[in-house]
């Protein structure tokens, strides 16, 4: 049988290798220290401009107004028709002139006549207070947080006959964490390099992977609880390896069968909920990896009380125990 | 066991074909006396209610109705007409200034609303508008006015908040709601776009055409198809045909776009078309008078009017002691009691006592609960319930005019009527809301393409489709006869979630969608645990039967602990979302919540009696059928005990 939970060192390496660097990114950001995200916000969170534009060409639709703004750098425009040859256009707050360059409101008017043939007296032009308040982030933070000290308390309360139930609504609740952390990390980091923003949709996803993290963590917890019930005298280490072995058939399994869901959507499916879909299949990637190689182990740790140790030493001995862990300081 | 397993056979089978019956009749009307009437008729495919994002909807564009109103009340009579022929005529100071954007209400035989552009306090147009009035109608008993200036940004924000909670407590349809520029609000509503225009003829089809059809002709570049005859200016009777020749164009002249003529007899047609505005509509109106013959009544019913009329609604709430003149109350006198909305504190809608039909509570703050208390009083008696009401009236328009029938003493009371949940609902938001800080005039309206384009769309359902029958095959290869049990229990899955989408009913947003998703891979998941289990004791001896029986006691706890965990989940995301107002965070909630019960119910009952009747109608002896490697690991020991094969 593979020995999985000797290696426990390794995965919260793995696991550090990608949030540490997302961590930065975030905290990095200008705005952290004013209460911004870090991540790069979308329109749906700030203000914008709003074009009204109207068309001479009838047949002119969304999709060729939202490949021409594309192209004039405004990936970002969400494009409604409203009634007719007119269309809605939101954008980010669009720059005035300066200097000899021309407004960006100009050039999007140019480059919008040059290819469709805009009607340019009947553009209406303002700006515009945000689509999704800033009252229903917080509100989706707490949420998640009340949850997480609910769904904690559960899961104690469903393990009770197990010894030391609490441990595993607190190593529920660490995968979690690391899910949402792997998530804002992985978008912070993707914000700067190729310009990835959040919109409401972000939210939604988190929101949705947060009830699949603990969904799928407490499935493979089930495992422990049988064995653990069925060989209290053994220690728990070996009852985890075994529990994760026999239960890695259905882990994959299910987390192949959700993948290939997603990523077919988000090969072949529309452009507008990709991103949507990312945060989903990221969400399902990392809820199966944190079930095993982060709770299940984490309750190894704890066991073996290499929690408290690796926090209590100084730094030279915390490197060591971390070698320790991955197991090349043996 | 077996005769339990027939029952729950035919349960889930009638539970099925309710569930296609909801999605397949797309219109749904549930009538039954006493109950409130359900209507399940969205736009979307299957009767679904798609929202904004997926479908479009009503977009609305408010601006800050500034200007200077006066309030005017004269000591006797006088006629609406009189009045504005005067405000019209009047010119004031050395410039002969007139009044600007004129508008006037009546609001009694003796009270006018006179509404004008922004007037400076020491306008002269201001200052001697009393006088002149004065001098051409008599003495004024009460003048009074007011300027609604430039709104702050403070105000708008206001405006922005009132309005976001009216539209949320309408339903649960999640808007858009922006400020535009300085003084305007976008709001963008989904569904039930398009106007519904309901003409009524005063005479019949079409006795004396006048003169004017010449008028038609010049319609015909709009757009007419059938090339219409108008120089047969017949008096008589026109034949529906002619009708419907004529009508294109003038409708397409004044306006309307996408038109769907119904005509339905003599006297009557209907027009389905986008969302109309009102110019549009006098001009249609003006164009069958003047072509078709005189209108009985033009009534134009958008499918957002109601949530229309909340969201525009100043809303300023006062509270009346009516004593009226006879029983049916037709003319009546309203006293000032100095109560107004300021001091309601709540307002909402519930079914009564006895649990059928709606009433509207309302609460009082302390010193409302006095003024309340002190009317009740006095008009609760029982001589005094045959002339004595309290006239609710809301930006001068009554609202409701109940009989007090208690004295209520502790501000808490409760109005009663034959109120639908929807007439009780809007009362009660109409209570609530409270004023805007600045009044709202709308000056757009029309309707609005889904956020998402129809393609992205489609693409997206097909990809899902794709999706779906990827994970039937993996299924099927890797759990044969297993899969197959499992893609019927996904299908039964998708049909119920749907149904229940449809009959709550749910707006249907992509965040609907996300959460529906996902929890298909939480239906598949509580599957593949119970056939992993049901693998594992098939290869250490058992018999497929038990091996069910036993793998999916094993499978049980893991699927309803983890399945609760999302349930909590969900409840802990609805009591915020609904407390702090996040239509988005509600949506997820309710929809993988849905997922997960409906996903615990497939896995537990349908999949397992499923699995149960396929091992007694003979397929079970075939073990191989369901786990093909467990064959090849036990080969020898089938053979040694013939009984794991044919022990049943």
């Amino acid at each position: 049988m593979l020995d999985i939970v000797g290696k426990r060192g390794w995965y919260f390496l793995i696991s550090a290798l990608v949030i540490i660097p997302g961590l930065i990114s975030m905290i990095a950001s200008p705005g952290w220290i004013s209460g911004g995200s870090g991540l790069k916000a979308g329109i749906d969170f700030t203000s914008g401009s709003v074009m009204n534009v109207s068309f001479a060409n009838p047949d002119i639709d969304e999709e060729d107004i939202q490949a021409r703004m594309s192209e004039l750098g405004h990936d970002e425009a969400l494009i409604q028709r409203i009634g007719g040859n007119t269309f809605f256009i939101r954008t980010v707050v669009l720059k005035e002139a300066i200097g000899d360059d021309i407004s960006e409101r100009e050039k999007i008017e140019r480059g919008l006549d040059e290819f469709l043939g805009l009607e340019r007296d009947r553009v209406e032009f303002d700006t515009v207070s945000p689509i999704v308040a800033e009252e229903t982030v917080k509100t989706a933070f707490y949420a998640l947080i009340a949850a997480s000290v609910f769904i904690m308390f559960f899961v104690w309360y469903a393990f009770r006959r197990v010894p030391k139930a609490h441990r595993y609504g607190v190593s529920a609740i660490l995968a979690l964490v690391h899910d949402l952390l792997i998530i804002l990390g992985i978008f912070s980091i993707l914000g700067r390099v190729i310009n990835l923003e959040v919109n409401s949709m972000f939210i939604v996803g988190l929101l949705i992977v947060a009830g699949y993290s603990v969904n799928d963590t407490i499935v493979v917890f089930d495992r422990i609880r049988e064995n653990v019930s069925r060989h209290p005298d053994r220690e728990l280490a070996p009852m985890v390896n075994l529990s994760i072995m026999e239960s890695m058939g259905r882990s994959l399994n299910t987390s192949i069968t959700t993948l290939v869901v997603l990523l077919a959507m988000l090969f072949i499916g529309g452009t507008s909920i990709r991103e949507l879909l990312l945060v989903l299949a990221i969400g399902a990637v990392s809820g199966t990896y944190s079930s095993i190689f982060i709770a299940s182990q984490y309750l190894v740790m704890w066991d073996r009380g290499e929690v408290g140790r690796f926090f209590r030493r100084g730094p030279a001995a915390t490197a060591s125990s971390l070698l320790h862990l991955i197991g090349i300081g043996r | 066991m077996r005769s339990r397993s027939i029952r729950l056979s035919i349960t889930i089978i009638l539970i099925l074909g309710i569930a296609i019956a909801a999605l397949g009749f797309k219109d749904i009307n549930i009538d039954i006396p006493g109950f409130p009437t359900v209507e399940r008729n969205g736009t979307g495919p299957l009767g679904l209610k798609l929202g904004l994002d997926l479908r479009g909807g009503g977009h609305l564009v408010y601006q800050a109705d500034t200007g200077t109103k006066f309030d005017v009340t004269f000591g006797g009579d006088v006629s609406f007409g009189n009045v504005a022929a005067t405000l019209q005529s009047l010119t004031f100071g050395e410039d002969n200034s007139a009044l600007e954007n004129l508008r006037v209400l009546p609001i009694g035989p003796n009270r006018f609303q006179i509404r004008t552009d922004i007037l400076a306090e020491s306008d002269p147009r201001r200052t001697g508008l009393n006088e002149a009035l004065a001098e051409a109608h008599g003495n004024i008993s009460l003048f009074r006015a007011d300027t609604i200036g430039e709104p702050s940004v403070d105000q708008m924000q206001g405006v922005l908040d009132n309005i976001t909670r009216r539209v949320n407590k309408f339903g649960t349809e999640e808007p858009i709601i922006q400020i535009f520029g300085d003084d305007r609000l976008i709001v963008q509503l989904p569904g039930a776009s398009g106007s519904i225009t309901e003409v009524t003829l005063a005479d019949p089809i079409l006795a004396g055409i006048p003169a004017p059809v010449a008028d038609g002709a010049e319609d015909q570049d709009a757009g007419a198809t059938e090339p219409e005859t108008p120089a047969a200016p017949s008096p008589e009777i026109k034949s529906p045909d002619e009708l419907a020749a004529l009508l294109p164009a003038l409708l397409t002249e004044a306006g309307y776009e996408d038109f769907d003529i119904d005509i339905e007899d003599a006297l009557h047609f209907t027009i389905r078309s986008n969302t109309v505005d009102s110019a549009t509509q006098s001009r249609a109106a003006i164009a069958i008078t003047q072509q078709i013959g005189t209108l009985f009544s033009f009534g134009v019913n958008s499918g957002i009017d109601a949530a229309k009329a909340l969201i525009g609604q100043t809303a300023r709430l006062e509270f009346k002691e009516r004593t009226c003149d006879s029983a049916a109350c037709t003319t009546f006198t309203d006293t000032d009691l100095g109560l107004s909305g300021d001091d309601l504190t709540r307002a909402e809608a519930s079914t009564n006592s006895v649990g059928i039909g709606w009433v509207i509570n309302l609460q009082f703050n302390g010193r409302g609960s006095d003024i309340f208390s002190d009317l009740t009083r006095r008009i609760s008696t029982a001589e005094s319930q045959a002339t004595k009401r309290i006239a609710i009236i809301m930006d001068d328009q009554l609202l409701l005019a109940p009989v007090a029938r208690a004295w209520i003493r502790d501000g808490r009371t409760q109005i009663s009527g034959n109120f639908t949940r929807e007439e009780a609902q809007t009362r009660a938001i109409q209570l609530e809301s409270g004023r805007l800080p600045v009044p709202l005039k709308l000056i757009q309206e029309s309707d609005v393409d889904a956020l998402l384009g129809e393609e992205s769309l489609k693409n997206s359902l097909i990809a899902g489709l794709v999706g779906l029958g990827l994970v039937f095959v993996f299924m099927i290869i890797y759990y044969r006869m297993a899969g197959v049990v499992a893609a019927f229990a996904l299908m039964f899955y998708a049909v119920i979630v749907l149904a229940i989408f449809k009959m709550i009913p749910i707006t249907l947003e992509l965040a609907h969608i996300g959460g529906f998703i996902l929890s298909i891979g939480m239906a598949v998941d509580a599957n593949i645990l119970i056939f992993e289990r049901m693998k594992e004791e098939v290869r250490i001896g058992r018999t497929l039967a038990s091996s069910m029986e036993v793998g999916f006691g094993r499978a049980w706890p893991a699927i309803r602990d983890s399945n609760i965990s999302t349930m909590i989940t969900c409840v802990v995301l609805l009591w915020f979302g609904d407390r702090l107002g996040g239509g988005l965070v509600t949506g997820v909630a309710i929809s993988l919540f849905i997922g997960v019960s409906v996903s615990m119910f497939t896995a537990v009952v349908v999949s397992r009696n499923l699995l149960q009747l396929t091992a007694w109608i003979g397929l079970g002896r075939r073990i191989n059928l369901f786990t093909p490697e467990a064959l090849q690991r036990s080969a020898p020991n089938t053979v040694q005990t013939p009984a794991t094969r044919g022990g049943r």
